[in-house]
């Protein structure tokens, strides 16, 4: 089985409101790097829950080869890493080092084993320099880069971002990229950011009130007008696509 | 970064290879807390018990290079708020002989005690400012986790640190926001809004505290948490717990005696 997310009829509303998930029919494959757009309020971030069990809506949902449920909860978090958008919300360790240690600890790993995988971690985010330093002691890009580390630490098989290039300035914003564009994991990344979507994912999903309204490859979305401006999207102004679509054919063939 | 951070005022100071700043955490809070309660004990008749226990954290803050200044611009932080609530016991407390300031009685039992206060506040303040200064929090919160804390106020201590100033930043940057819109209360009628900045900005810790437990789920947390490598005594730590606080127990026990 070669899915990584197959998510059937999805739907969840919150406590008295309105359905925030309303039928969400999406597949993504292993390997795939899939950019979650829509305006706010679309579902992006409920859907993002749901992918590590943190919320359970109606419909059927399937993670990394698992069926979401209550008695797969652990195994779940630990296939799927879940990067939320505020890096304060997930650096809660006194030391980077730490924080990025407890997944695995939580995973009941081995002590050497863990301090490989933060070793690696560390390294895979260019933070190895930064281990011993508190949270509070970290710019914004070191801090987003750190979390990062804290999921990737688990071995996930999916990676999950929300926002990553969020508040950051433009160099951490490149240095971001390089460093996600590295990962050979399946990725999932909710972002705004449409120059970021475009750089990093080849796989595009417009969410619009709960639903899917656009899927496919990430620069006919991105050059599909009409649809972006449904849904509250734009491209900044005066930027290329064609340029960003010639780099994905080098690489591709490169 | 974090604009309530103040340099100096936290964190490690002095000569971060020194003797001192290498022993095992639990060595200093056993020892530096052994200072304070050796003290604490004392009374000023047996006032060189307090002279002692000065002696031992000069020197201890002189073998890990603190400077006289730094623990001077910590102390400053804590000792006031104690002396404080002490200043008025001379005025209050009677017994013994008695003086007239202005229309002030001082008494001698109260000058004892205020005497006796600020001798052990400040010891007491000294050493908890000397801990500070030559261990990092995380390594004071894992010594206290291995002298067998209670894990969960060793993780309350730990949040509360580490989101202590992310608060703080988001409160400053609040009080920026009414300033920057020329906020400037005169009066108790106009002080509403420091009101309202009070109730979002708990509405706000509310919000960021489930948004971290979720984080924490999203990794596997189940409840507890997972240990970490164990710290191990070594010979130099024994020491320094022997030497800090062995000579000034026996003195305190001598006076104790001798008295």
């Amino acid at each position: 089985m070669s899915a990584t997310i197959h998510a059937r009829g999805l739907r969840y509303r919150y406590p008295g409101g309105r359905y925030a998930l309303d039928g969400i029919d999406l597949t993504v494959n292993r390997g795939e790097r899939v950019a979650l757009l829509g305006p706010n309020g679309a579902g992006k971030t409920t859907f993002m829950l749901h992918l590590n069990g943190l919320l359970t809506g109606e419909g059927a949902l399937e993670v990394a080869g698992l069926e979401v449920g209550k008695g797969v909860l652990h195994e779940l978090r630990a296939r799927v890493g879940l990067v939320f958008q505020d890096p304060d919300d997930q650096l809660f360790m006194p030391t980077i080092e730490e924080d990025v240690a407890f997944g695995p600890l939580n995973l009941g790993l081995d002590r050497t084993e863990v301090g490989l995988r933060v070793r690696d971690a560390l390294a895979a985010v260019r933070m190895v320099n930064r281990a011993q330093r508190g949270p509070h002691e970290l710019s914004m890009g070191e801090r987003r880069r750190a979390a990062i580390a804290t999921v990737l630490a688990m071995h996930p098989e999916l990676l999950v971002l929300d926002e990553p290039s969020a508040s950051l300035d433009p160099r951490s914003r490149r240095e971001l990229v390089e460093i996600l564009a590295s990962f050979d994991q399946t990725m999932l990344v909710t972002t705004h950011d449409l120059p970021l979507a475009a750089q990093l994912c080849e796989r595009a999903v417009v969410l619009s009130g709960g639903r899917v309204v656009a899927d496919g490859p990430c620069d006919e979305v991105l050059a599909d007008e009409a649809t972006l401006a449904a849904n509250d999207l734009e491209l900044p102004l005066g930027f290329d696509l064609d340029r960003i679509v010639a780099y994905h054919r080098e690489r591709r063939y490169a | 970064m974090g604009g309530a951070h103040r340099p100096g005022l936290v964190g490690v100071a002095g000569d971060p290879s020194s003797a001192v700043h290498a022993l095992d955490p639990r060595a200093k809070v056993v020892g530096l807390f052994a200072v304070t309660l050796i003290a604490v004990s004392a009374s000023l008749e047996g006032w060189p018990v307090f002279v002692a226990c000065a002696v031992m954290l000069a020197a201890v803050a002189a073998v890990a290079r603190v400077s006289p200044a730094t623990l001077w611009r910590r102390g400053l932080v804590i000792l006031p708020l104690i002396l404080l609530v002490a200043v008025f016991v001379p005025f209050l407390r009677e017994g013994g002989r008695t003086w007239e300031i202005g229309f002030l009685t001082v008494s001698e039992a109260g000058l004892t005690t205020f005497g006796e206060v600020s001798a052990k506040a400040a010891i007491g303040t000294l050493a908890a400012v000397l801990l500070a200064a030559t261990t990092s929090f995380p390594a004071v919160l894992r010594g206290l986790e291995r002298l067998r804390m209670p894990r969960v106020l060793v993780l309350i201590a730990s949040l509360m640190h580490r989101y202590l100033f992310v608060l703080a930043d988001e409160l400053l940057r609040m009080r920026a926001s009414a300033r920057a819109r020329c906020y400037r209360p005169r009066s108790a009628l106009r002080a509403g809004a420091l009101g309202r900045i009070t109730g979002a900005f708990l509405l706000r810790a509310h919000a960021r505290g489930e948004r971290v437990h979720r984080a924490m789920l999203a990794r596997g947390y189940t409840g507890t948490m997972p240990h970490d490598e164990p710290l191990r005594l070594a010979r130099a730590d024994v020491a320094f717990v022997a030497c800090v606080a062995g000579p000034l127990l026996a003195l305190r026990l001598w006076t104790a005696v001798a008295s």
